[in-house]
């Protein structure tokens, strides 16, 4: 029993499932993250949890109620929009007390939480200003301020950075974080971007075409992919059939493998020709050096082995130079990091 | 022409150049080029401009030279005094605004809603709904009238209809009230042609938001919808109103002179049998211009404020 | 909500059909009536009154009147507007500014007024006797038009990147001329079919300059309803029928050309 619990809701326009058999639970002051590649239906998910789409099938629960035919304004749900969609009309200010006035709540218990929440988002200079005044960023933080002053049970966000540049974008996910950590709130944030989802997920949902492929802790999704698929959309791994794992490491095992770029080791001898089972819990293989990329921290590798593709991924140490392109190295992979699928 | 021709040709060494020394010389040959390319550009637009001067600001001075002449060619301010001194002509220009703000009113008030259903229409149905209405705001003067008297004159079929269906009180189209209603057909089309563009700022993000936070249909019209909207609703309401002032063929069509309306007073003034007075006419239609002139600045002075 | 939206629409929609339909009905349903008096709709229906019109010379003067006039407006006002347009935005801000003003300005002052001023000035007092020929009509309908080609036009380049194109072009050799006939103008055919449509509408509805300053010397189809007016009802009917036809073909054909070009 989740403080969230969404049990077998599914959505269809016209015969064509958005999503279907969507199972998920949110613990109380947790973030989670729904990422999947765009198209995969979350943005829809999200809407019908808001109550802006009327999902065909399922239920969905807060703290054991059921709000699933509840209209939006009665589910106790906040919402941040992709676009922001502040309103143009009113200042920051207005913008945050207009929900507050519509709880008919007296006037100076809502001035006190507004400016009280446009103090924790850093605004107070802005206050009196309008959106179209305010920079992507600023607009971001009205956006959530005007979510998180009616204290909702639920929190959503609807690629909230996908509009704001790279450095706001970081910035921002800290802020994001930090605002949990002091008032704390219960969100559902859907993003494309794994990297954010692994850093501001407390739980990660992976969803692809319309199910969610699967749910765990950031640590969990990134380091044991529970399919093919999750594997090369959150890890970037390494997927080999069968028929490819025997010509490399001349052992044919009975599953495809997912290695992570970064599980490959560069072995310091060439001293065997072709690839070989050192013991039961060893492999290497030849590879020659084809391309690489600065990722910063680590450096990417292409590699052509046996006329198979790998991405290796080396950590970038300043005092050891790139290898050129065209350098035969020898590979070698420890067991333990091979995860079968 | 060739300046046309030649401008890439000479823009060419400057891109491939560089050497030092003759770093003035490209610049300053850039600069004549560019300004070839724009006095080329300006006599495209010359035709235009001739036409122009000639056929729309020519026409507007000759009327407001006119008003303040006499007939022996004397500068006086007479014309003025004798239409402003005049009821008759006064109640001309009482009758016109009432028209013309109903008239503006009705086609707001019924345009906006339609405009914004539109709004969720797939496009094709949009551009469809849009170019018909565009094309239906030329229906004017005699076709309209003509219309109108067909279908709610004195035996037309909707007037039989609502006589049978025992509605009590027919439209009578030949009143000023009936002037109201005929304008409004083409006010609404207008409306919905204005109106549209300016709802694409209402979006669909907005509106959810609002509901969201709790807020009713009614409340998000009125505390978001309308304010957005304000600016564009007045500039609207001036324009139809402005169309609504000056037009002619409509009410001459349907009321003939009967009506007292500016615009038919000046054509009578123009080119009655009777009351000719080409001076008195430009008058009038020098005042009914800056009836229309004076909103139209208002309105700018208004936009200007609200956006420091 | 979509369900209740859907509905919303029917309705709009058919209101707005009724809208433009009705009127067109009724004279259509006038014009071919047989005795239409007292009743709500017609006892039948006959061919006598619009083979009278169509027998008229007058009728075929005026039509063929109207189409010289509204076909020579179009024409006129396209060649002088696009080109200036599209000057005016791609190299001189300031005359966009003011042809901005300019082409806005007929809304905002009635033609009547206009009318007037024509009137004076090219009654051959100063030298040039225009009023009573087809010319004043043709030129004098350019300033009423211009907006019709000047506002979609501009709504269409504000989509597209004037500047960056035309140093694009000049990359790869081409010189401003063939960059504004094969890279810009093709960007704004849109806006140009709209408006060559609203401004052929225009001239062929318009009713205060003819009047005023051609009148009988040059009748077009909306002088010879002023004239059949005194008359029967019929006739005018018939030539509004005709009039509404050739309009609405012609609107129509604008639809699907726009709906083909979207695909």
């Amino acid at each position: 029993m989740g403080y969230i619990e969404i049990r077998g809701l599914a959505k269809r326009y016209d015969e064509t499932p958005v999503f279907e058999s969507i199972d998920l639970d949110v613990e109380r002051d947790e973030m989670c993250v729904l990422v999947g590649p765009s198209g995969c239906g979350k943005t829809t998910l999200l809407r019908a949890i808001a109550g802006l789409v009327d999902p065909d099938d399922g239920r969905i629960a807060i703290d054991g109620r059921d709000i699933t035919r509840l209209p939006p304004k009665a589910r106790g749900i906040g919402m941040v929009m992709q676009q922001y969609a502040l309103f143009p009309n009113m200042t920051v200010e207005q913008n945050l007390a207009f929900g507050l006035e519509q709880q008919k709540l007296p006037a100076p218990e809502i001035r006190r939480r507004v400016a009280a929440m446009i103090e924790l988002v850093g605004l107070q200079a802005r206050a009196r200003a309008r959106p179209n005044a305010l920079s992507g960023g600023q607009k971001q933080r009205v956006a959530l301020a005007r979510a998180l002053v009616l204290e909702p049970k639920l929190l959503l966000l609807d690629e909230p950075m996908s509009a704001l540049d790279a450095q706001i974008r970081k910035r921002l996910r800290d802020e994001l974080k930090r605002l949990q950590r002091e008032i704390g709130f219960t969100a559902i944030m859907v993003t494309h971007d794994q990297e954010e989802a692994l850093v501001v997920g407390d739980r990660i949902a992976v969803m692809q075409s319309g199910r969610l492929s699967q749910i765990g802790s950031p640590h969990n999704v990134y380091g044991a992919p529970a399919s093919q698929e999750v594997a090369s959309f959150i890890g970037d791994f390494n997927i080999l059939a069968p028929a490819a794992v025997e010509r490399l490491f001349r052992h044919r095992p009975g599953r495809s493998w997912a290695i992570h770029p970064g599980a490959f080791e560069i072995a310091a001898h060439r001293h065997l020709n072709g690839g070989a089972v050192l013991s039961s819990d060893c492999f290497e293989a030849d590879a020659t050096v084809a391309g690489m990329q600065m990722l910063g921290p680590v450096i990417r590798y292409h590699l052509q082995a046996e006329s198979i593709a790998l991405k290796m991924d080396v950590l970038n140490r300043p005092s050891h130079g790139p290898i050129a392109p065209g350098s035969p190295l020898r590979i070698r992979l420890s067991a333990a990091d091979v995860r079968e699928i | 022409m060739d300046g046309e021709s030649r401008a890439p040709s000479l823009t060419l060494p400057r891109s491939g150049g560089g050497q030092a020394g003759t770093r003035l010389g490209p610049t300053m040959q850039g600069l004549s080029v560019r300004s070839r390319v724009k006095l080329c550009a300006f006599l495209f637009a010359l035709p235009l401009l001739a036409i122009l001067a000639l056929f729309e600001i020519a026409p507007l001075l000759a009327i407001a030279w006119n008003s303040l002449h006499d007939d022996d060619g004397l500068i006086t301010l007479a014309n003025y005094a004798e239409i402003l001194g005049s009821r008759f002509q006064r109640s001309a220009f009482v009758t016109s605004v009432l028209v013309s703000a109903g008239s503006a009113g009705l086609g707001i008030l019924i345009g906006l809603p339609v405009a914004n259903i539109l709004r969720f229409m797939p496009v094709r149905l949009q551009q469809t709904v849009l170019t018909y209405a565009n094309i239906g705001s030329n229906f004017t003067g005699f076709p309209l009238a003509f219309a109108f008297i067909i279908m709610f004159g004195l035996s037309g079929s909707f007037t039989l209809l609502l006589a049978k269906l025992g509605i009590a009180g027919h439209l009578d189209i030949y009143s000023t009230a009936g002037l109201v209603v005929v304008y409004a057909y083409l006010q609404v089309q207008l409306a919905i042609l204005l109106l549209f563009p300016s709802l694409g700022a209402i979006t669909p993000e907005i509106e959810e938001m609002a509901t969201m936070v709790g807020a009713s249909r009614l409340k998000f019209w009125w505390r978001i919808g309308l304010p957005i909207l304000s600016p564009s609703l007045i500039g609207s309401f001036i324009l139809l109103f402005a169309n609504a002032m000056g037009t002619y063929a409509t009410a001459y069509a349907l009321v003939g002179g009967n009506a007292n309306l500016v615009t038919l007073r000046i054509g009578e003034l123009a080119a009655g049998d009777v009351y000719s007075d080409p001076q008195l006419a430009d008058t009038l239609a020098t005042l009914l211009i800056l009836v229309l002139i004076v909103p139209v600045i208002v309105e700018q002075a208004l936009l200007k404020r609200s956006r420091p | 909500m979509t369900k209740h939206g859907k509905d919303a629409q029917r309705v709009v929609v058919g209101l707005f059909v009724a809208l433009q339909v009705l009127p067109v009905l009724s004279v259509a349903l006038n014009a071919f009536a047989t005795d239409w008096a007292g009743s709500i709709l017609p006892e039948g229906l006959t061919w006598h009154w619009a083979g009278q019109i169509f027998a008229d010379p007058r009728f075929t003067l005026a039509l063929r009147n109207s189409l010289v006039i509204s076909f020579g407006a179009m024409l006129v006002s396209a060649a002088v507007t696009i080109p200036a347009v599209l000057a005016g935005h791609c190299y001189l801000p300031s005359l966009d500014r003011c042809l901005g003003a300019l082409v806005i300005l007929p809304y905002a002052v009635p033609g009547i007024a206009l009318a007037l001023g024509l009137m004076r000035i090219y009654s051959g007092q100063y030298g040039v006797q225009l009023n009573g020929t087809p010319w004043v009509l043709i030129l004098g309908y350019v300033p009423l038009g211009a907006s019709f080609y000047y506002l979609p036009i501009k709504n269409n380049l504000r989509a597209v990147p004037v500047r960056e194109l035309i140093e694009a072009g000049h990359l790869v050799g081409a010189g401003d001329l063939a960059i504004m006939r094969r890279v810009i103008l093709p960007a704004v055919i849109r806006g140009v079919v709209v408006g060559l449509v609203m401004n052929f509408a225009l001239a062929i509805s318009e009713f205060v300059y003819a009047n005023l300053l051609v009148g009988g010397l040059y009748p077009t189809l909306q002088i010879f309803m002023n004239v059949l007016r005194q008359g029967s009802g019929r006739l005018t009917s018939v030539v509004v029928t005709v009039y509404f036809v050739v309009v609405w073909i012609l609107s129509t054909a604008v639809v699907a050309v726009m709906a083909r070009r979207e695909d």
